[in-house]
């Protein structure tokens, strides 16, 4: 309060001289003081605001990088989620990769060996992209891998995982597509699942075969049945699963890539190694589209060998 | 006499750079005046810009040194435009006394139909002096207010006086 009055007094002694003083000095000292003083405080005040969008700008710089950091170390996380080598006993060999559209990915692929010889493999498909999917796709990793080893019926399984997704995602409504497939090397019978996703490629003597038995895609109901195919397959068997990222990858003019094409294409190339066909049709794809990747591309390539079942 | 936090003599330890900085240009103008410059570059040294210029500069350190309340840049403001009008008097005194005559006694910086330093001393006490704070205090307060919305300083007290 002290100080208010201080002040005050002061501008109004200030005012006084002013008054007093009016005719004492040149008419252009008026002029040059105002301008000095009005022209410095608009200097002042532009610079400020330059300063202020400079900082923004630096700030904004810094949490992009900080945010580009964080997806690099998810990117890294997620990769080790990946096998790095699949099982080589089982009468199977596998080739997969998984190419994700923005940094980090929604779709998954794994395989795993189960206690007696049984080979599980799988491909997912996360609704949605980037970080949200990323951590969806973890969680099912982790679920799918525990449940892969404790339970026996794929159908149950594919339940158990169904129940789980809806429940952590209510009322999110995410989803995921699956194939679930269990490869038993001793009588070359393939049982699997398919949860919503796009229907697997079969090459050899089951061609032509659709590998369609399962049910909706996982998270969608809480009580989701899920029936199990069977497939026999023989040496040289081919199995293709794919993400959509694959068959819906699209010229500039909207023409998809399709199943038919993808098929045609591993048919050509099916006595190549798998990693092969693999490395041609994800070019391929993006040969197609002729831009960047729009959609995650995930491929996971099966195929039957001679040695499981003469090992029996 | 304390203002905020400051007494007195912590806001002319504060300025001192300030007042260097306008007894500088001060002494400049007067040497290149005496040594016959052109009118242009004696013009360019002006002591009223360099007074103007530190009252901007005052309010921008005491509001990064979060000492900038408004009663303290208005203090500041004071000081900085006294010493500038004290620097051109004593140079008008120093004319008038020694005879020896320098820009700030010039004709043509002079009051008219005046007789004699005095009445251009007297205008500068008064005139010279309620001009800048007036005119400086109320440029100091927009320079702080819009500092603290375009640049605030954290733990500042909004709005204090």
């Amino acid at each position: 309060m002290r100080e208010k009055a201080y002040v005050s007094g002061v501008l109004l002694g200030a005012g006084l001289l002013l008054y007093l003083g009016r005719d004492l000095l040149t008419r252009s000292a008026l002029l040059t003081w105002g301008l000095s003083f009005a022209g410095t405080t608009a200097v002042g005040i532009l610079a400020m605001a330059l300063y202020r969008v400079l900082a923004e700008l630096r700030a904004s710089r810094h949490e992009l990088a900080r945010k580009e950091a964080e997806v690099n170390f998810a990117f890294e996380v997620q990769q080790a989620l990946f096998p790095r080598q699949f099982p080589s006993k089982g009468g199977l060999e596998f080739a997969a990769v998984c190419q994700p559209a923005r940094g980090i990915s929604g779709d998954y692929y794994d395989v795993l060996p189960l206690s007696d010889g049984r080979v599980a493999f799988a491909l997912a498909d996360i609704s949605g992209k980037g970080i949200s999917a990323a951590i969806l796709m973890s969680n099912l990793h982790a679920v799918l891998r525990t449940l892969a080893r404790t339970v026996r019926m794929p159908g149950q399984l594919c339940s158990q995982l169904n129940r789980h997704l809806y429940e952590i995602t209510q009322p999110a409504a995410k989803f995921a597509t699956l194939f679930y497939g269990e490869w038993n090397g001793a009588d070359r019978q393939l049982s699997y699942v398919n949860a919503g996703h796009p229907l697997p490629i079969l090459l050899g003597s089951g061609r032509g075969r659709r590998l369609d038995r399962g049910g909706p895609p996982l998270g969608l109901f809480l009580d989701s049945e899920y029936q199990v195919g069977q497939v026999p397959l023989q040496p040289g068997d081919t199995i293709v699963v794919y993400s959509d990222g694959v068959t819906e990858a699209e010229t500039p003019q909207g023409e998809s890539f399709g199943e038919a094409r993808l098929e045609t294409l591993v048919a050509a190339h099916r006595e190549n190694p798998l990693s092969e066909i693999q490395r041609v049709v994800l070019g391929a794809a993006r040969d197609w589209s002729g831009q960047e990747i729009v959609d995650d591309m995930t491929l996971l390539l099966a195929r039957v060998t001679g040695a499981a079942k003469e090992v029996q | 006499m304390t203002v905020g936090s400051l007494g007195l003599r912590d806001h002319v330890r504060l300025l001192a750079p300030l007042f260097a900085l306008i007894a500088a240009v001060w002494a400049l103008r007067l040497v290149l005046h005496a040594a016959g410059a052109p009118r242009a570059i004696v013009r360019l040294s002006s002591v009223t810009v360099a007074g103007a210029v530190s009252v901007l500069l005052a309010v921008v350190l005491m509001h990064f040194r979060r000492l900038g309340r408004y009663s303290n840049v208005i203090v500041a403001t004071i000081l900085l435009v006294f010493w500038t009008q004290l620097l051109i008097v004593l140079a008008i005194a120093f004319a008038a006394v020694t005879g020896v005559q320098n820009v700030f006694a010039a004709a043509e910086y002079s009051p008219p139909h005046a007789s004699g330093a005095l009445p251009h001393i007297v205008g500068h006490l008064t005139f010279g002096l309620g001009f800048g704070i007036l005119v400086g205090s109320a440029m100091a307060c927009l320079t702080l207010w819009t500092l603290r919305r375009l640049v605030p300083v954290e733990s500042e007290r909004q709005g204090s006086f």
